[in-house]
């Protein structure tokens, strides 16, 4: 190949990721689900975004990456699916993610979580899933690092590769808090707690890099005394 | 360097590489973004503004403060730590003692934000929530992936006006089986919001659903809130963009988009232009350039075949005049062709399956 060809093919290469990428898209992955007949009542809803009726592939992992489910379902043009998780796991406790690609058209899909015991009703809470194929970077934009209060740095992976990430704490201020470097096994996910790496009360923000494979994450946090919980997408770089 | 540029090659190289590097796509983070809602009620609210920095070079982000009316409330400038964050209660910078509306916030870097609104009555802790902000200027399409229409349930789809422009919204509501169960039309205040109920709009009918919100004359951000004070909870979250884009289009041979038009006429209503002016930016996108296209017109069964077809033929040209005219296409690259009611996505049997097959199609002819 002359020096002219190769140049224009990296040009080419250069090219092609800037174009166009949509929110609506044909694989999602929710980072979080659990299957907890007893205690949890979950949603995974699916929704056309085109009116072409998909058929939509879903799969499930284990927070290890183990496959332990999967289905397929037909999705009526302009419609939505909404189904229970637990149905393709055989009921079982599982806490993972959820892989789901459509055969046409972009599709949107969300994850709810809601707590049976009515007492317990303040951490119903919803996340939408994340286009794949996920981030190389994030930013967990909020973070709070406090002995009494919940909070879940929550990181899956979500283009099938391990992916080794490096979490950078700081404080409101900018002041680095320290870093900590953890395995998300392919198609897993792991759940970090603040305190556990910055130990002492603060609050700041979260940069994550990620090397050998792509991630998305979301936010949780919850207090009890004060009984709520809430959980956002971090933002990320592709 | 003049020599370097006068190099076709290295010029194309220099282009897209300046491309790859200003185009870097962020998720939930952006230089503007947009907070569809917040309140300022001191004695029920505590709110939080929280904006981030994403790049680590932090920068002054300058935010605006709006009423639902797009009134301008209050505004302020403040410095974003490399690596850190502000945390604001908009309180402090609207005159207003209560307020319901949107903010809005520019950067020379990319930011990220967040509104966290707290109740002050422990009691109401069930409803304490954080939303992320939108990014700017947001889409002429937007799906609300579920709703609910139920009396024991407060639902509101919250729309901001994203580019100051007072848009007017067409939105409609779908059951989860895919039915048209109500068509609405509504125009945001300049920089301002609205909060709709999907009860009202489908008649009060129980139900659960999908709504579809597309614009003319602007772009909008959204969200789906979505209460229940009989079981305690309060959940939000973002409405996804779904304009018909340049992926798409050269994935896949055809696209099927709704293309509304005047009753018994081959009048492009202003609502579709937006949509029209996405397919014209996907097939002049260098994937697709070298495609020409077939603009195929359908009509529903009603009235006479040969009625239908004559229509349906003006209105593809209609459409395909349209994209040479106003968005730039090549005229050389498109024909126009009405197959009338032949063809239907669905079976005539309805007034929602009728809508359906009124559309048109783009098909991707060979090179």
């Amino acid at each position: 190949m002359n020096r002219t060809r190769m140049t224009y093919l990296l040009s080419v290469f250069l090219v092609l990721p800037v174009l166009v990428n949509a929110q609506g898209s044909r694989e999602f992955v929710v980072n979080h689900f659990v299957s907890d007949p007893n205690v949890i009542e979950s949603h995974l809803v699916i929704t056309d975004v085109e009116g072409k009726g998909p058929i939509v592939t879903m799969k499930f992992y284990d927070n290890d990456g183990n496959l332990v489910g999967e289905g397929k379902e037909l999705l009526q043009p302009f419609g939505k699916l909404n189904l229970d998780p637990g149905e393709y796991v055989k009921h079982a406790v599982v806490n993972g993610t959820v892989h789901i690609s459509a055969d046409r058209g972009n599709i949107v899909a969300e994850y709810w979580q809601f707590y049976k015991d009515p007492e317990e009703s303040w951490k119903n809470t919803t996340a939408i899933a994340v286009s794949a194929p996920g981030f190389s970077k994030l930013v967990a934009p909020h973070f709070v690092s406090d002995q009494d209060v919940e909070a879940y740095l929550v990181l899956a992976s979500t283009d099938g590769k391990d992916a080794v990430v490096t979490i950078r704490f700081y404080d409101d201020t900018g002041r680095n808090l320290g870093k900590a470097r953890e395995l998300v096994k392919a198609n897993g996910k792991r759940i970090l707690k603040p305190w556990e790496y910055v130990k002492h009360k603060t609050t700041g923000v979260a940069f994550i890099e990620s090397d050998g494979g792509r991630v998305a994450g979301e936010y949780w946090q919850a207090q009890e005394s004060k009984r709520y919980q809430v959980v956002y997408p971090m933002g990320g770089i592709k | 360097m003049r020599r370097f540029f006068r190099n076709p090659v290295w010029l194309f190289v220099a282009i897209a590489f300046t491309g790859f590097v200003t185009q870097t796509s962020y998720g939930q983070a952006g230089k503007s973004l947009i907070i569809n809602h917040f309140v300022v009620d001191p004695d029920v609210i505590e709110g939080h503004l929280v904006v981030s920095d994403v790049t680590g070079k932090g920068g002054r982000v300058d935010i605006w403060f709006y009423d639902q009316n797009g009134v301008l409330a209050g505004k302020t400038s403040q410095i974003i730590p490399a690596h850190g964050k502000i945390n604001l209660d908009p309180q402090r910078y609207v005159q207003q003692k209560k307020l319901i509306g949107t903010i809005r916030m520019d950067s020379r870097e990319v930011i990220t934000g967040q509104y966290w609104q707290f109740y002050k009555d422990p009691s109401l802790g069930w409803k304490n929530i954080a939303v992320p902000a939108a990014v700017a200027p947001g889409a002429t399409k937007l799906v609300c992936q579920h709703f609910v229409s139920d009396p024991t349930i407060e639902s509101y789809i919250v729309i901001a006006d994203a580019e100051g422009t007072s848009p007017t919204l067409y939105v409609e509501f779908y059951s989860d089986q895919g039915e048209l169960a109500g068509q609405k039309r509504y125009v945001i205040p300049r920089n301002g919001k609205l909060s709709i109920l999907p009860s009202e709009a489908v008649g009060g009918k129980k139900m659960t659903g999908v709504a579809y919100v597309q614009t003319e004359g602007g772009k909008i951000t959204g969200e789906y809130w979505q209460v229940s004070p009989g079981e305690k909870y309060q959940v939000a979250h973002a409405m996804l963009g779904s304009a018909p884009e340049a992926k798409v289009m050269a994935e896949e041979t055809l696209l099927r988009i709704q293309i509304n038009f005047d009753f018994d006429s081959d009048k492009i209503q202003k609502r579709s232009y937006a949509d029209l002016a996405e397919v014209a930016k996907a097939m002049n996108d260098p994937r697709n350039k070298s495609f020409r296209y077939e603009i195929a017109g359908y009509t529903d069964d009603v009235g006479k075949r040969s009625y239908n077809i004559k229509l349906s033929e003006r209105r593809a040209r209609s459409v395909m005049k349209h994209l040479i005219s106003k968005c730039g296409v090549d005229a050389s690259r498109l024909v126009s062709v009405g197959y009338g009611p032949d063809n239907p996505l669905v079976p005539n049997t309805s007034e929602a399956n009728r809508a359906r097959n009124r559309r048109v199609e783009f098909k991707r002819l060979s090179k």
